[in-house]
């Protein structure tokens, strides 16, 4: 089994800044070949969402360099992985809280982490960056952490009103803005030959879910130069549709 | 300057280092280093290889910069300019140049529980200040700090007054005045405590028994001067006594037949009449100018015992061999102590320092700022957006405005008992002291009267040992005294064996 890697980003057409972080990484380990990527997604707009957004991101990579090795030692644990994941959210919740209050601004940022190995994935989830698995259809692996999300949850909205509704922007859960931060976990079975995809919301309003099928359909996903060609042209039809904000993704094919 | 703080083991110096052309007055120095002298800083000087250094002690003292950038009262004011007045004649006395002496906010040091000032006193050649302007340095104090606004403020405009004066300015005059001040105060209640009651030449040995509020009868004389003296079983009210003169029978008030002892005719006659004759005469003269003093240490619980200092006391050189003994005149009859009116009414009652521990306000109603408003159906609250973000920017629940409102809620967290304590002032004072202090910790004696502050500059906070004994820990390392460092949220403090943590909301 092996995995192809890309990220790829951009400000948009109406953003000075990106506020986006994203990083994905193969690694290389006594229980195999495995993925670690992760997407944040900075709020605060002009007050350093992009601050937000790095310093979790590189949090995560701390981990993954330092942490993750060690784990390795036996067969990974769910819980293990929530423990370590849940633990990063919540001290950098607290670090970037404090850093807000101290300069008297407001920043936060989502984020979407997976840890993809042979065997399974391991998901972790704040706010409304999404992770997605293409097969022949599209399935949403993670749930929004948004007012609309959970009002289609509950049964008030379809999810076709809930595109359209004036709220669909509003976060319920973030990092770094308030002090109960509840990150969620989603677990599964590695899918043989299909693309996973981590993106920010920007990259998703304008696009339906045939075209993310058709654009990254797993059997031509051939090598990593087709994995970034298509996330350019998807982040170009974008623009082109004109989503305002930042568009961020990044992909992960799996290759047996 | 080449000034800094050390702390070492207990101790908190405040240190110089001579600059190599720089030269040292020997006299001035030996002057310091073998006396003791009531009013200046302690000091020693230490060499290593090329580089001297001075060290002056000013541990458990805090820094007037630091008691005069908080709110000041009467008290502590007019006691701290009578002390640095007082260290000024001392010094003279000593016949240490005043030019010698460096007077400013950050190197007078003060004990905060009797407002004794020490000063810094540079032994070095043809250094310090040319023109010591001390009219400059104490109106500076009196328009530049905040007063206790509970109180009548005159003597604050009377004492600028009296520096505005013209003329030459004259330390003693503006002691005399500022010991008028605060004798102002007390003249209507109890003016008869202020001189010596006259006792009858001979009195007979059983006199000393008769007035009921009376230290205890054995023939030991208290210490001769000791502020917060007192045997054991003195009730409280007795401190009063100590300061009177101890007088022998012949000369409890001045008479024509007393000869004047001054310091160095007691050197050249020193025997024990005479240090009786000469304290009881140093006595007198404190007594028209200390009346405040000894208001000041009535303040002090009185039970407790009398810590008898080993130094000797004010103005008498130790003479070696010679023990530093209260006066017992062998053969005299018994000493009098002068009857004294009840001296409840002077008496402050120590009620304060047994109230309810001050703890901090009522746990804050707005603990519940941050849970944000139940998500709204329909389209809600018309929010306003600056330039960047637009209707479609990802906002979180609650926060659709950008507040820039300032979320800070700097505070304490004491991890014995969980407590808040809230930091809402620049210069926030912990400590044992409560009259000095805005959280007083006064069950834990490890923590010193003043022990350290938390200080806010726009938002950034640090804390500030004031040269505790037991020190001021952050994140487990120790801080030196009279040295700001930068704290953050989430910073843990520990004040002697005291742990907290520094949160920011």
């Amino acid at each position: 089994m092996d995995f192809l890697i890309s990220a790829s980003t951009d400000a948009g057409t109406r953003k000075a800044t990106n506020q986006d972080s994203l990083f994905v990484s193969r690694l290389l380990t006594c229980r195999g070949k495995m993925v670690f990527a992760v997407l944040c997604d900075g709020m605060g707009g002009m007050e350093k969402g992009e601050l937000a957004s790095a310093t979790l991101v590189k949090a995560f990579c701390t981990w993954a360099k330092e942490r993750l090795q060690t784990l390795q030692e036996r067969e990974i644990a769910d819980a293990d992985i929530r423990a370590q994941w849940e633990d990063i959210i919540f001290r950098q919740n607290e670090k970037i809280i404090a850093y807000g209050v101290q300069n008297g601004i407001l920043l936060g940022t989502t984020v979407t982490a997976m840890l993809l190995t042979e065997k399974r994935y391991y998901i972790l989830n704040v706010g409304d960056s999404r992770a997605y698995e293409i097969t022949d259809a599209l399935a949403q692996l993670t749930q929004d952490q948004t007012v609309v999300a959970r009002e289609v949850a509950l049964g008030n909205l379809t999810s076709e009103e809930a595109e359209k509704d004036s709220r669909r922007n509003v976060l319920l859960q973030c990092v770094g803005i308030k002090e109960d931060v509840c990150p969620e976990m989603y677990f599964g079975d590695t899918k043989p030959d299909a693309v996973y995809m981590l993106c920010s919301d920007g990259f998703r309003h304008e696009i339906s879910p045939q075209e993310f099928v058709a654009y990254y359909e797993p059997a031509c996903m051939t090598g990593e130069d087709v994995l970034r060609a298509q996330s350019e042209h998807l982040i170009a039809l974008n623009k082109q549709r004109n989503e305002k904000d930042n568009i961020s993704v990044i992909t992960v094919k799996v290759c047996c | 300057m080449r000034w800094s703080y050390e702390t070492l083991g207990a101790n908190t110096y405040l240190v110089y280092e001579l600059d190599p052309s720089e030269t040292i007055d020997g006299t001035t120095l030996g002057m310091l280093t073998n006396n003791r002298i009531g009013g200046l800083a302690p000091v020693l000087f230490t060499q290593s290889d090329d580089l001297r250094y001075l060290k002056y002690n000013v541990t458990a003292k805090v820094a007037a910069s630091q008691v005069f950038g908080g709110i000041v009262n009467r008290n502590r004011l007019l006691g701290v300019f009578a002390s640095i007045v007082s260290a000024l004649n001392t010094a003279e006395e000593y016949m240490i140049d005043a030019s010698s002496l460096i007077i400013d906010l950050n190197s007078v040091f003060i004990d905060i529980s009797t407002n004794a000032a020490e000063l810094i006193c540079l032994p070095v050649v043809s250094a310090g200040n040319p023109d010591l302007d001390l009219r400059a340095f104490f109106k500076g104090i009196l328009v530049n700090t905040q007063f206790d606004k509970s109180e009548n403020g005159d003597y604050v405009m009377k004492l600028i007054s009296q520096l505005n004066a013209s003329g030459h300015f004259s330390p003693s005059e503006f002691g005399k005045f500022v010991a008028e001040l605060s004798n102002e105060k007390k003249r209507a209640p109890i003016p008869e405590a202020r001189k010596p009651v006259p006792v009858p030449p001979a009195p007979p040995p059983s006199a000393y028994q008769a007035p009921p509020p009376h230290p205890s009868t054995d023939q030991a004389p208290p210490p001769p001067v000791q502020p917060v003296a007192a045997k054991a079983p003195v009730p409280a009210p007795q401190a009063k006594a100590a300061p009177q003169p101890v007088a022998s029978p012949h000369s409890a008030a001045p008479g024509a037949d007393e000869k004047e002892i001054s310091l160095f005719y007691l050197l050249q006659h020193y025997n024990a009449e005479n240090k009786a004759l000469y304290d009881v005469q140093k006595r007198r003269k404190k007594e028209q100018g200390g009346q405040r003093a000894a208001k000041q240490q009535s303040k002090e619980p009185k039970a407790k015992k009398a810590k008898k200092s080993k130094q000797p006391p004010d103005g008498a050189f130790a003479v070696p061999g010679r023990e530093i003994s209260p006066v017992n005149v062998p053969g005299t009859p018994p000493q009098t102590f002068d009857a004294q009116p009840a001296v409840a009414p002077q008496f402050v009652a120590p009620a304060p320092q047994y109230a309810p521990p001050q703890s901090a306000a009522p746990p804050r109603p707005e603990a519940a700022a941050y849970i944000p408003p139940a998500p709204q159906t329909g389209f809600g609250d018309t929010v306003m957006f600056d330039n960047e973000t637009q209707s479609d920017a990802t906002v979180m629940l609650g926060y659709e405005n950008a507040q820039k409102e300032n979320r800070a809620r700097p505070h304490l967290i004491r991890q014995s008992n969980n407590e808040r304590i809230a930091i809402d002032k620049p210069i926030f004072r912990i400590g044992r002291d409560r009259s000095f202090v805005d959280y007083c910790i006064s069950e834990n004696n490890a923590i010193g009267r003043s022990h350290a502050n938390i200080i806010t500059d726009g938002n950034r906070y640090c804390v500030l040992d004031t040269n505790s004994k037991n020190h001021t820990y952050v994140n487990g390392a120790m801080i030196t005294g009279s040295t700001e460092v930068e704290i953050t949220h989430g910073t843990k403090l520990r004040l002697a064996n005291e742990e907290f943590e520094f949160r920011l909301y």
